[in-house]
């Protein structure tokens, strides 16, 4: 056992819910505890909430919730392992491939289409055939370690800011900026808290 | 938009080379610039300028991992030079290059790719600032140190094992390429090494 949990398991950092368990969730009515969680700082900004829907978290799962039939219709896993789980010719896991989970500033670039799925997983956005669900091409690589309101994590001490974006977001005595994910922050020089997204890639 | 962008790539391009007065003194190798329609945009971008020991490319090609630089996203590519490639183990490359070998190669290849654009002239800066030392993320998880060696720079895991970016940078619209001496080893592999 690791942290109490089977070897299989403790690896996907779930808090021990198989998704078995979690996929019971699907399709039924929404409980409290579960409509109260909201996602940690850094899902809410891939996942915010929208007319359509609402995304919450339980037993390290992410799941999201139709508004209109106020039911869970869709889970994923809420933390990346970098375990080698998803790769080129793997199968998408079919427990959440009916779910589009491709994180908000990356869907005008990547939406589902006739011939394919694109799915997150493990730091990277899939094209996933949607007839046999096997990965055909990783699309793009996320780092998912810059949140709002937390402190700038390790790694970020270069500036890093795409090349059409440096005149407008240069580092100063008042304010550093950083790419990470689709998106520039806006870091404060002194507490090194990250105090706003101030432009999404286009 | 993309005109605005494309115009705002090329200016940065031409002051990388010295010719717009925001170049530092590192010898850059422009690429041609794409101009404003998709095709040639898409050449200009870092899989169409990774250029060096094609044997990598194959690699990330091997990997499904040839459109993360095909994008709009931006990265800053590590690309090991043929001198590189050659040290690894015989038959090394073959072997990496195989299905089964799939997770392996993977992870390999994201720690040799970094989020966003970090020109040398940012290490620099990024170094100076840290009194010798910066550390850059990776998009394997693990962070990277960058140290000062001679001219150019070292970067490296925890444990001290990596590479010296060995190179010129090659500059592409979605980002930057560094080329390296080494290839980078695994956390694991470092781990075993230093025991």
């Amino acid at each position: 056992m690791i942290d109490g949990c089977p070897p299989g398991l403790a690896s996907k950092n779930n808090g021990c819910l198989p998704p078995g368990q979690a996929k019971k969730l699907l399709g039924g009515a929404v409980p409290a505890t579960l409509g109260a969680a909201l996602l940690p700082s850094l899902y809410r900004s891939w996942y915010p909430d929208n007319d359509d829907y609402f995304y919450r978290t339980e037993g390290d799962y992410v799941y999201r919730i139709d508004r209109e039939r106020n039911l869970v219709d869709g889970f994923f896993p809420l933390y990346d392992d970098y375990s080698g789980a998803y790769y080129v010719g793997a199968a998408y896991p079919q427990d959440y491939l009916g779910t589009y989970n491709v994180p908000v500033q990356y869907q005008p670039w990547y939406a589902d289409n006739g011939d394919d799925f694109y799915r997150y997983g493990d730091g990277a956005i899939y094209r996933v055939n949607r007839n046999g669900g096997v990965i055909e091409g990783i699309v793009s690589l996320l780092a998912g370690d810059l949140a709002l309101g937390q402190q700038l994590p390790s790694g970020y001490d270069a500036y890093n800011v795409p090349y059409d974006y440096r005149d407008r977001y240069a580092d100063s005595d008042d304010a550093l900026y950083r790419y990470n994910d689709g998106r520039i922050f806006q870091v404060d020089p002194t507490t090194r808290l990250v105090q706003a997204i101030v432009e999404t890639l286009t | 938009m993309r005109a605005l962008v494309t115009t705002a790539a090329a200016a940065l391009l031409l002051a990388a080379c010295g010719q717009g007065g925001r170049g530092d003194n590192n010898a850059v190798a422009a690429p041609e610039r794409a101009g404003a329609d998709d095709a040639k945009d898409a050449e200009g971008r870092l899989a169409g300028v990774l250029g060096g020991d094609p044997r990598f490319a194959a690699l990330l090609a091997a990997a499904g991992m040839t459109p993360v630089l095909e994008g709009k996203e931006p990265y800053t590519v590590l690309a090991p030079t043929r001198q590189a490639l050659d040290a690894l183990p015989p038959g090394s490359i073959e072997r990496l290059s195989q299905p089964a070998a799939r997770v392996e190669l993977t992870g390999l290849l994201r720690r040799h790719i970094l989020p966003g654009t970090i020109l040398a002239e940012d290490l620099a800066k990024a170094v100076a600032a840290g009194g010798g030392k910066a550390t850059v993320a990776s998009l394997a998880g693990e962070p990277l140190i960058v140290t000062r060696d001679g001219d150019g720079f070292r970067i490296a895991d925890s444990a001290g094992k990596g590479a010296r970016i060995a190179g010129e940078q090659r500059l592409a619209s979605n980002g930057v390429i560094h080329e390296i001496d080494a290839i980078l080893p695994a956390p694991a592999a470092t781990k075993s090494e230093a025991n």
